[in-house]
């Protein structure tokens, strides 16, 4: 789950820019530091700094032979491109200050979706239907709220819609770990007819935990210790329509995750 | 033109070019698109494909120059975009192209012999007191996007001996830099 603090110690943040600026990471985690060096200053300095140092080595080493009917024909091709491709709107000019246009974009965009988890979260909360017999447990553990929350989308969706939420509860004396998959009342025509599968990411190393198979809903969804670990520690939860590794091809949803509560480890499996 | 000047332009380029100016984007290409195509290059070690590569990354940049927060050059934060377009296409290929790793000579003599001793912050000055070992698997690793497990095979060395390799090298240079 995102804790942005971890991101802050030089340490950290110099591996990690040094892994990003080599080209070391997988696409996904990749990804998700961009998106990181957005809300993390101290990240994005990090960043920076190496890719300067090496930005000087390009800078200096010969450039490419290109003749000039070469470099028209390739600049025509790239024009015809720009025309074609679509600008995605977070590249929509900022009306900020130069130097500040794209933090202050950033913490828009972080704030947005802050808002819009906590209404989304006080709908989950308010709108609880009834607990059914089998999920007794469900009334203590929703009444100390969830530790941790993901909000899901399509995962081809570019505008990442919030189709429902996973909501994560840490054990109790006498309840195991569990999740909880609620849809929003907009989506509740989207609910996959199939059982999906869930991975977790893990928000360092990007390596991918295998959760297990969605259970039938009047089932609760228990956590092994592993498990529980692995949802902890992820960045991001991905579902599947099988139980292959995701892909593009195979991943349904995916979203982000939040840690709501201080996490004790003494609380865990 | 100096280094220094022909990084402002690039700066002053970028942001016009978060602005949706294309003549700006037009005139970076003018000023760095033969540059980018090497760094592409070094890594693709195939023309062609370094070519259609260079149309992506333009195209990236048109669309994700928001992105740039202004930390560090925009020089440094284009390269950065330009390897890993690069290493995504060695990647999704069948068969990864390399540059073979006998012209690394030729590559380091060109950053290193001609060092300009009094410039405290090139990194070349601070490469060439590396030990042989580190310097080449960081330049193979930064400039030609070797990966770890990559450049293990080609060195003939365990994956944990070049990852210390390249983790001591780095500390130095850092330190080097600081000097």
């Amino acid at each position: 789950m995102s804790r942005c603090l971890r991101y802050q110690k030089p340490i950290i943040c110099e591996h990690l820019a040094n892994q990003y600026v080599a080209g070391a990471l997988t696409h996904g985690v990749r990804a998700r530091v961009e998106t990181l060096r957005q809300t993390t200053p101290e990240l994005d300095r990090a960043i920076a700094k190496i890719a300067d140092r090496f930005a000087d080595i390009h800078w200096r080493l010969p450039s490419a032979p290109l003749s000039p009917s070469d470099s028209n024909d390739l600049w025509d091709s790239i024009d015809a491109q720009l025309v074609t491709t679509p600008i995605p709107p977070e590249a929509e000019p900022a009306t900020v200050q130069s130097g500040f246009w794209s933090s202050v974009l950033a913490w828009k965009l972080t704030t947005g979706l802050s808002m819009a988890m906590s209404v989304l979260l006080a709908i989950f909360l308010v709108t609880t239907p009834a607990i059914s017999p089998v999920e007794p447990n469900l009334v203590a553990h929703t009444a100390q709220g969830p530790h941790y929350l993901a909000t899901m989308s399509a995962h081809n969706d570019t505008d990442k819609a919030i189709q429902f939420v996973i909501s994560a509860y840490g054990k109790q004396a006498d309840k195991p770990s569990r999740l909880h998959l609620q849809w929003s009342k907009q989506h509740l025509n989207d609910e996959a007819q199939t059982r999906l599968h869930l991975w977790a990411e893990d928000r360092d190393t990007g390596k991918l935990s295998y959760i297990g198979l969605q259970p039938p809903k009047e089932q609760s969804w228990d956590l092994t210790k592993t498990n529980w670990n692995a949802v902890s520690n992820s960045g991001r939860l991905l579902m599947t329509n099988s139980n292959a590794v995701p892909t593009e091809a195979n991943t349904v949803f995916s979203g982000i995750c939040l840690q709501l509560n201080a996490w004790k480890q003494a609380e865990s499996v | 033109m100096t280094d220094t000047d022909w990084s402002a332009q690039i700066d002053a380029l970028l942001h016009r070019i978060h602005r949706q100016d294309k003549a700006a984007l037009k005139e970076f290409y003018q000023l760095a698109g033969a540059k980018l195509l090497a760094v592409l290059g070094r890594i693709l070690n195939d023309h062609h494909e370094a070519e259609e590569a260079l149309q992506e990354l333009f195209v990236k940049v048109w669309q994700q120059s928001s992105k740039y927060t202004g930390s560090g050059s925009a020089w440094g934060w284009v390269c950065v975009i330009a390897r890993n377009t690069a290493i995504d296409r060695l990647r999704s290929a069948k068969n990864r192209r390399h540059s073979s790793t006998d012209e690394y000579p030729e590559l380091l003599s060109k950053l290193v012999d001609n060092t300009d001793l009094s410039n405290t912050h090139w990194i070349g000055r601070c490469l060439k007191q590396l030990k042989p070992n580190a310097q080449r698997a960081i330049l193979l690793c930064y400039v030609n996007g070797y990966s770890h497990s990559e450049l293990s095979h080609e060195m003939a060395t365990p994956l944990g001996t070049i990852k210390a390799w390249i983790r001591r090298g780095l500390q130095e240079l850092k330190q080097c830099l600081a000097a």
